[in-house]
């Protein structure tokens, strides 16, 4: 048995972690309460939309402050059982992020995060035990008097004190925050982190229809330090900004087909590649026949454009020659369904003949470096050229639609009367791929890792996910990701593993 | 108090009883070999045209039975060809309303491709109002499928318009079978020759032995009897109720199917024989 004396110094030092704890929920729930969007991005929260800014001041705000409340009350009174009030609430935060942890797609971040709470409920559950360890007797009932003393209300005052500070210096902290964020885009080096092997980013995952989590078509390709884009859908230039990716960078673009949703990035990604880094040549655009009436039309619509720029910045800054596009066709020879587009410094670009009829011609990109291979599918429907390039490839990005889920969407729009909208539905089915389809391609093919792109229908919540993925998973037994902006799978030169980031 | 206690037992014991019944019996019967999910490789041809034909017929004999086409012998192909991305119609005998076999959507027996129809008022209009055999050029189809149940045996064979419309599609190049009562409906067609299209040819169809089994002797033909008489090299599979045997064959450009557990594998084999590819 410890003494009186041991069990006393070891209260009070539990005391004082307990108070640690109180205080850092204080600082979280202030920062909520002032600051949603700062605290939020380090808690990877995306707020949707201002009423989101709002929840994460109120119930975010409330969550931290609430514990700190109870967590301070009870360290600083004698009714050390307050500190119960913070432990239910940091059990059931644990048991809500061990189920994420087994039902979504999340990196082991998190895991920091369990190990953080299940300490502090050490912590506070110790603080109780020692306390009551120190006296013999139980709390008897507790009478508002005690709580509300001189002490709680000074606490109080301090906190509002604080958080006015806040609120009063938000034009400093603005600036100063300004330049936090600033660095992390300016002085982050992507391309330059990445060991040398083939890495595949998700700019865009989605397809025509709108998707809150992926742009359209848009996927980077770098080999070793050469930089290649894969179609840019609309929204994607920015999700690959946001990915903090130089597009000054960007060596050559390669188009699949020239649907709207694949190209309608192209304007903007020529603009920022030329004022990105001063690019004395236009940007390579490489895509079967075709390609030059579509880059012919983006850069007669873009012309105005560049000149306001040289106009402005001067050619030194935006040297007239890089303005624009410069298409870069290919054409198969008769009777074949591939051939190499790229072939330079080790990495090696196949395109093939996939079928998306009626979009003639439409093809499918292999990429290869170093031993570690990637094929991107572009639109269409399964194709044996596809599952011939695909052949033991370590990562196959695939088109993917369920369709059952379009058709119970096609019903309700059809029942909404907006019969033009229920017939492109309809229409769609027989041009793209079923996720089950892909996944028997991804079995045959034998590759390594199937990732789902180009979804349809959108999947705004991953509570859809496994719904999509269908039967998907009984027919290819290796790991199949549902694609999402901001995904990375890397695959470094000499081994065979594929890491998957995330950028965004 | 034991009074409650044991209406309480009872009425576990029937809650636990009836899942059991819910659950258990379909997964029996699959688990005997009825509707077996295929697994086999899928076909499709995009771009293609299907033709699903039914009986018209929906009596078992004079006042007899509600009969009709057996639910799954036209759901399964028509959304195996759908999901092959081909056009997909139905047509009958005679036009019309086509009489489905109230036994094909009972709880335990429908499948999964039942359920879809179910809720699928695409097809439910199609099979109110089928197309007319008559007025329809069958060379403009890639894929003629003939679908079975008791009805079919009062029609399909005994169909002039039938066997020369066939007789037209074989000839043009195209797929041509069925499943269980359906293959009846190549009785009447001819090959290029004016020779009997069945004679010599390997085919199945619902067996002698699955007819007796299940007690319905009174319909005009039986395919078994009717192929063979006919001369056709007829195969099929046995188990110790024909209704769970399963056989599929593809002789050349027509493709049978022994009976009703063969419609999804008959319909991609079809396409595979249409030139279709894999997926």
């Amino acid at each position: 048995m410890m003494t009186k004396k041991q069990i006393n110094s070891l209260e009070i030092v539990f005391r004082i972690l307990a108070g640690v704890v109180g205080c850092i929920f204080l600082v979280l729930g202030i920062g909520f309460l002032t600051l949603p969007e700062v605290f939020a991005n380090g808690f990877f929260v995306e707020p949707a939309r201002a009423v989101g800014v709002n929840s994460l001041r109120g119930d975010f705000g409330a969550l931290f402050l609430g514990m700190s409340f109870f967590g301070l009350l009870g360290t600083l009174t004698r009714h050390r059982r307050l500190l119960f009030v913070p432990i239910v609430f940091l059990v059931i935060v644990v048991a809500g992020r061990i189920t994420s942890l087994i039902v979504d797609d999340v990196p082991n971040v998190v895991a920091d995060s369990i190990v953080a709470e299940l300490i502090f409920i050490t912590i506070l559950g110790l603080s109780v035990v020692a306390s009551s360890a120190k006296t013999e007797t139980p709390d008897h009932g507790m009478s508002l008097g005690e709580y509300f003393n001189y002490k709680l209300v000074a606490g109080i005052a301090v906190v509002i004190i604080l958080i006015a500070g806040v609120f009063m210096a938000r034009k400093q902290i603005g600036m100063k925050m300004l330049a936090v964020i600033a660095a992390e885009f300016t002085q982050k080096d992507v391309i330059g982190d990445l060991p040398d092997g083939l890495h595949v980013g998700l700019a865009g995952a989605g397809a025509p229809l709108p998707d809150a989590k992926r742009a359209g078509p848009c996927t980077f390709v770098i080999a070793g330090k050469n930089f290649f884009v894969v179609d840019a859908g609309p929204g994607s230039i920015r999700q690959l900004e946001l990915m903090k990716l130089r597009l000054g960078d960007i060596k050559a673009v390669l188009l699949t087909h020239f649907h709207s949703d694949h190209i309608a990035g192209l304007g903007e990604l020529m603009l920022k590649r030329w004022a990105g880094e001063a690019r004395p040549d236009p940007l390579p655009i490489i895509g079967p026949k075709g390609v030059d009436t579509v880059v012919q039309g983006f850069n007669l619509a873009y012309s105005l454009d560049a000149g306001y720029r040289v106009a402005h910045h001067g050619s030194t800054t935006t040297p007239p020659t890089g303005a624009g596009g410069v298409a870069m066709p290919f054409d198969f020879s008769a009777g074949t369904r591939d051939v190499v587009v790229i072939d330079d410094g080790g990495v090696k670009v196949t395109a093939f003949l996939v079928d998306h009829r009626p979009v003639k011609p439409a093809v499918g990109y292999r990429f290869a470096y170093k031993g570690r291979s990637v094929v991107i599918s572009g639109d269409t429907l399964p194709c044996e050229s596809l599952r011939r390039q695909a052949a033991g490839v370590d990562l196959l990005l695939h088109e993917a639609m369920q369709p059952a889920m379009v058709r119970t969407l096609g019903q309700l729009i059809r029942s909404s009367g907006r019969n033009n909208v229920a017939d492109i539905s309809r229409d769609i089915l027989n041009y793209h791929t079923f996720t089950e389809e892909a996944a028997r391609i991804a079995d045959s093919a034998g590759v390594g890792h199937l990732v789902l792109n180009h979804l349809l229908p959108p999947l705004p919540v991953t509570a859809l996910n496994s719904a999509f993925l269908g039967e998907a998973e009984k027919y290819y037994s290796g790991p199949i990701t549902v694609g999402a902006d901001g995904m990375l799978f890397s695959m470094p030169a000499g081994s065979s593993r594929i890491i998957k980031k995330w950028l965004l | 108090m034991k009074k409650k206690k044991l209406i309480i037992t009872i009425l576990i014991i029937v809650v636990v009883a009836g899942l059991g019944t819910w659950f258990g019996m379909p997964a029996l019967l699959g688990a005997m070999g009825f509707h077996p999910e295929y697994e086999g490789q899928r076909y499709m041809l995009p771009e293609g045209k299907a033709l699903i034909i039914c009986t018209s017929h929906d009596r078992l004999g004079e006042g007899g039975k509600k009969t009709g086409v057996f639910g799954s012998e036209f759901t399964a192909p028509y959304y195996e060809f759908t999901d092959g991305r081909m056009a997909v119609d139905v047509a009958s005998i005679q036009g019309g309303q086509i009489p489905i076999d109230p036994m094909s959507f009972k709880w335990f027996l429908k499948s999964e491709y039942d359920e879809r129809y179910l809720s699928d008022p695409e097809l439910q209009e199609k099979v109110e109002h089928s197309l007319l055999i008559d007025g329809i050029d069958f060379t403009r189809y890639n894929i003629i499928y003939l679908a079975g149940g008791w009805g079919a045996a009062y029609d399909l064979g005994f169909s002039e318009v039938l066997g020369r419309k066939i007789t037209e599609a074989y000839a043009a190049g195209r797929v041509v079978g069925g499943v269980c009562h359906g293959p009846l409906g190549l009785l009447l067609v001819r090959d290029k020759n004016g020779q009997p299209l069945v004679k010599g040819r390997r085919l199945t169809a619902v067996t002698n032995k699955q007819v007796e089994e299940l007690g319905i002797t009174m319909t005009p033909q039986h395919p078994e009897r009717e192929l063979r008489a006919a001369g056709a090299k007829f195969e099929s599979e046995t188990a110790f109720r024909d209704m769970f045997a399963n056989h599929t064959v593809v002789d050349g450009r027509i493709v049978t199917g022994q009976n009703q557990n063969a419609g999804s594998e008959v319909a991609n084999k079809m396409m595979m024989a249409a030139g279709g590819t894999r997926r």
